[in-house]
């Protein structure tokens, strides 16, 4: 107890956590750019319009996905602002990040399971030619970040002592 | 042996496990949820244990005996009016010092007291040490340990409910006022006891202290007494908010000399949930995460169904082609082909949506995230003059009106509470998703979880205008200013959310089975007579029907048969849907409903989407407006519901229709 009291007022660093949120953050921030982009165009400029890098990247073009996508980068930056000015409570957007990061991975995979579903068990037509890549996407392999943070810095985002009897 | 009779009472704070500790003693399945106000109605189930019958009723959850809302005044009058045998009060014990106000208050009422310390788990976790023994001794009842979601402690706790029945002796501790304020109490419990006609049920000293607080409730229980005006001298010759400060001065004070004896608590770190709420209550991050949580949740009820939706249609199809061709006399076939499976199997269609949208309804209701929707949204909803814990029977409407609705009596305001009761029914329920998922999935494709989420966002878009509408018109006045326990986040158990999955998506099983077949067969029934007409054609009853009521539905888009299908759905929503499956079901039963609808040159996606708003809006079900009218108290108000929600249904897909046509949709 005394000791704990003692720590209170010095609070832990926040270099780790501030640099994952910065490339996280601006790495959802990028793509989902580049997904609102792929949505808009489709629109404005007809169907076949492509824009560079969503190929690879394989980047769909749907724009509330895209919104999704800004908003967890938003998340990730707002607790950069935070911890930069010393608040170490900023470590909150870092691990809320990562966990609408996750939901929304998850929420896309299990979509994607059941597109696979459609494809191999019933033989729908409208599948024909689905591959796992087909629903391949930012949102999915972007969480590998969060993914790897949620499992490493469990305690780091664990302040309460592990003592409890 | 005759088994002895023992009757307790759980009452405790909102939110502290009463119900979970309930359904552990009896085996029940009552709501159970992670947020303040989940019961509102008192529940009694039955426990036999060692020789004895204990009766045990779950009360709402009650911060002060000083009553406010509705649930709390149901709470209240039973434990002063059933007199149990034993009330016990369930405590957080994470949470202890707060509830330890309504122990000051239910030592004055003079009944036999248990204190069940609950949610010891979190308490441990967190590093609190509560000393049970002198918990026992400062308080004078007994203090029993339990973790309700794990069914630890419950025998103990049966246990000492009935060593405590078989000792009966009253042990009570009360709390002093100070000089002034003792006197007067003695001076009213004086006057009081002179009227020999009095509810003996309420002890004198309790109903003093209540007195001198201001409790208007307990002032309107003595109205009628002979000893009233002078009662009345009394209390007008005191300043009462001075007293009403001073006597809770006095319990706190009584809280703050015991509480640190008997706990010693960890020392305050940042909490996860902590961190999450600081987020999730963002002032500007708050809203946009909640909209895009829930437009997740809506994309998942589509998406991933659809291949168990597309296997069930198969065996449908399957079954009833199979039926069709093997069944004599035609009619029989007809019936049972186009009528039951056609009807009851476009309803069973949308069991895997079903079953998805009550599990994440109960990660909503089971995390705490549902308070916290409250509470972001209590400054928008404040300025368009609705209270903030409207939210919570709105979202609990996207399950069912029914309960969504009851919920609303845990609001203290009556008018805010009206308003609540009025546009709950335009919250989207769990019954109206089978009509979107089966227009916006032949229509609307991949968009079609958007779609569906844009129709939830409608409902409550409606809600809410007329939230507004009703405060400048016929509910005037302001809301009252909300004040809301946020409860801790938790990580729901998959046992209780599948349970709840499991529950509601049974119950929509067995709706399918029982009134949705009977309207079914009556809509079987008309479709094939007058004898002899082609099956579902113009000129039988059904098409008499629709063609009686196209006029009034040409303007939004209908043509006679989704007419009908509306008409049927007065009785529930999912016969819309159920309808559309007997009326679409002549011809090549190989097909899907789907298929049909989209091979009908009258129905087109902006008709559908005019359907689908008009199926959102209008008249709630029949089960609806019997708890409108129950809830109410009010044919008024009930028929006031009913018109509303015509006319507003109208509109919008008026606009919708003629707006979609004019863009040349
Ligand atoms: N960790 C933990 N959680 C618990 C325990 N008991 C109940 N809960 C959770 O606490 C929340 C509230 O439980 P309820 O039983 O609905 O509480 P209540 O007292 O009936 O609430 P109201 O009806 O609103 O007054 C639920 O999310 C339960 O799962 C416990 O012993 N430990
Ligand atoms: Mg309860």
């Amino acid at each position: 107890m005394d000791i704990e009291s003692e720590n209170k007022g010095v609070n832990p660093d926040t270099r780790i956590p501030m640099t994952f949120s910065i490339v996280t953050g601006f790495l959802y921030i990028l793509s989902g750019l580049l997904q609102l982009s792929a949505g808009i165009g489709k629109i404005v400029m007809g169907p076949d319009t492509y824009i560079p890098l969503t190929g690879p990247l394989f980047v769909p073009a749907d724009i509330i996905g895209a919104f999704v996508l800004l908003l967890i980068g938003t998340v990730f930056i707002y607790g950069v602002m935070e911890m930069r000015s010393g608040i170490y409570e900023g470590v909150s957007y870092a691990y809320v990040g990562i966990l609408i990061a996750l939901i929304f991975a998850g929420i896309y995979i299990l979509v994607s399971t059941g597109n696979m579903l459609e494809a191999y068990l019933l033989k729908n037509e409208e599948f024909l030619g689905w591959t796992p890549l087909s629903d391949l996407r930012p949102g999915i392999y972007l969480a590998i970040l969060p993914l790897i943070a949620f499992i490493k810095w469990k305690d780091m985002f664990d302040p309460v002592p592990k003592d409890g009897q | 042996m005759e088994n002895r009779e023992i009757k307790i009472a759980l009452t405790g704070n909102p939110n502290v496990g009463k119900t979970t500790l309930f359904n552990a003693l009896t085996g029940s399945k009552q709501h159970v949820g992670n947020w303040p106000g989940v019961t509102v109605e008192k529940k009694s189930g039955r426990v036999s244990y060692n020789g004895y019958d204990i009766e045990v009723i779950d009360l709402p959850g009650t911060y002060s005996l000083t009553a406010y809302s509705m649930d709390e005044i149901i709470a209240r009058d039973f434990i002063i009016e059933e007199k149990p045998d034993i009330v016990i009060q369930v405590v957080d014990a994470s949470n202890l010092e707060r509830n330890l106000y309504l122990t000051t208050q239910l030592m004055e009422l003079g009944s036999e007291i248990l204190i069940v310390l609950n949610m010891c788990d979190i308490a441990e976790e967190r590093g609190d040490r509560i000393y049970i023994d002198k918990m026992e001794e400062l308080l004078a009842t007994p203090v029993i340990k339990t973790v309700a979601t794990r069914k630890k402690g419950i025998c103990e706790l049966l246990d000492k409910v009935i060593e405590e029945k078989e000792i009966e002796q009253y042990h009570g501790h009360e709390i002093g006022y100070g000089n002034e304020i003792e006197e007067k109490v003695l001076e009213i419990e004086k006057i009081l006891s002179d009227d020999e006609t009095r509810d003996k049920r309420y002890p004198l000293r309790w109903m003093s202290v209540r007195l001198l607080e201001g409790d208007t409730n307990v002032r309107r229980k003595i109205a009628g007494s002979p000893v009233y005006d002078r009662v009345t001298e009394i209390l007008d010759s005191i300043d009462q908010d001075e007293y009403e400060a001073e006597i809770a001065d006095k319990r706190y004070l009584a809280i703050n000399t015991i509480f640190p004896q008997m706990c010693t608590r960890a020392n305050d770190t940042l909490t996860k949930s902590d961190m999450i709420d600081r987020v999730l209550t963002n002032k500007y991050l708050g809203i946009p995460i909640f909209l895009a949580l829930m437009w997740g949740a809506f994309e998942l009820t589509f998406a991933f169904a659809t291949p168990f939706m597309d296997m069930i249609d198969l065996s449908a199809s399957w079954v009833s082609e199979y039926v069709s061709s093997s069944l004599e006399p035609s009619w029989l076939a007809s019936l049972v082909g186009d009528g039951i499976i056609g009807g009851v199997g476009a309803v069973l269609v949308f069991v895997p949506n079903i079953f998805i949208l009550f599990f994440l309804l109960s990660l909503l209701e089971g995390s705490g995230y549902l308070a916290r929707a409250a509470f972001i949204m209590d400054k928008l909803m404040y300025k368009i003059g609705m209270h903030g814990k409207s939210f919570i029977p709105m979202l609990m409407g996207f399950g069912c009106n029914v309960p969504a609705i009851m919920a609303a009596r845990s609001i203290e305001d009556e008018k805010d509470r009206l308003i609540t009761i009025l546009i709950v029914p335009f919250v989207s329920c769990g019954a109206r998703l089978p009509i979107y998922v089966l227009f916006a999935g032949t229509f609307f494709g991949r968009q079609a979880g958007t779609v569906i989420f844009a129709m939830y966002i409608l409902g409550i878009v409606i809600a809410v205008i007329s939230a507004k509408l009703l405060r400048a018109t016929v509910v005037k006045g302001k809301p009252a200013p909300f004040i809301m326990e946020l409860p801790p986040y938790r990580v729901p158990t998959m046992k209780t959310s599948l349970i709840h999955m499991w529950d509601n998506g049974f119950m929509y099983i067995k709706k399918a089975g029982t009134i949705i077949l009977v309207g079914v067969i009556v809509i079987w029934a008309l479709a094939s007579f007058p004898w002899g007409v082609t099956y579902g054609s113009e000129n039988s009853y059904v098409g008499s029907l629709g063609h009686a009521v196209e006029p009034f539905m040409k303007p939004l888009g209908f043509d006679w048969k989704i007419s009908v299908a509306l008409i049927f759905g007065l009785v529930a929503k999912e016969v819309v849907v159920a309808s559309m499956g007997v009326l679409y079901g002549a011809g090549d039963n190989s097909e899907a409903l789907s298929e049909r609808i989209m091979a009908d040159p009258g129905i087109t996606a902006l008709n559908s989407l005019s359907l689908m708003a008009f199926s959102l809006l209008y008249m709630p079900c029949v089960a609806t407006v019997g708890v409108i009218k129950k809830e109410t108290g009010s044919w008024k108000w009930t028929l006031f519901a009913i018109i509303y929600g015509i006319a507003v249904a109208w509109i919008t897909a008026f606009v919708i229709y003629q707006g979609g046509s004019l863009l040349g949709y």
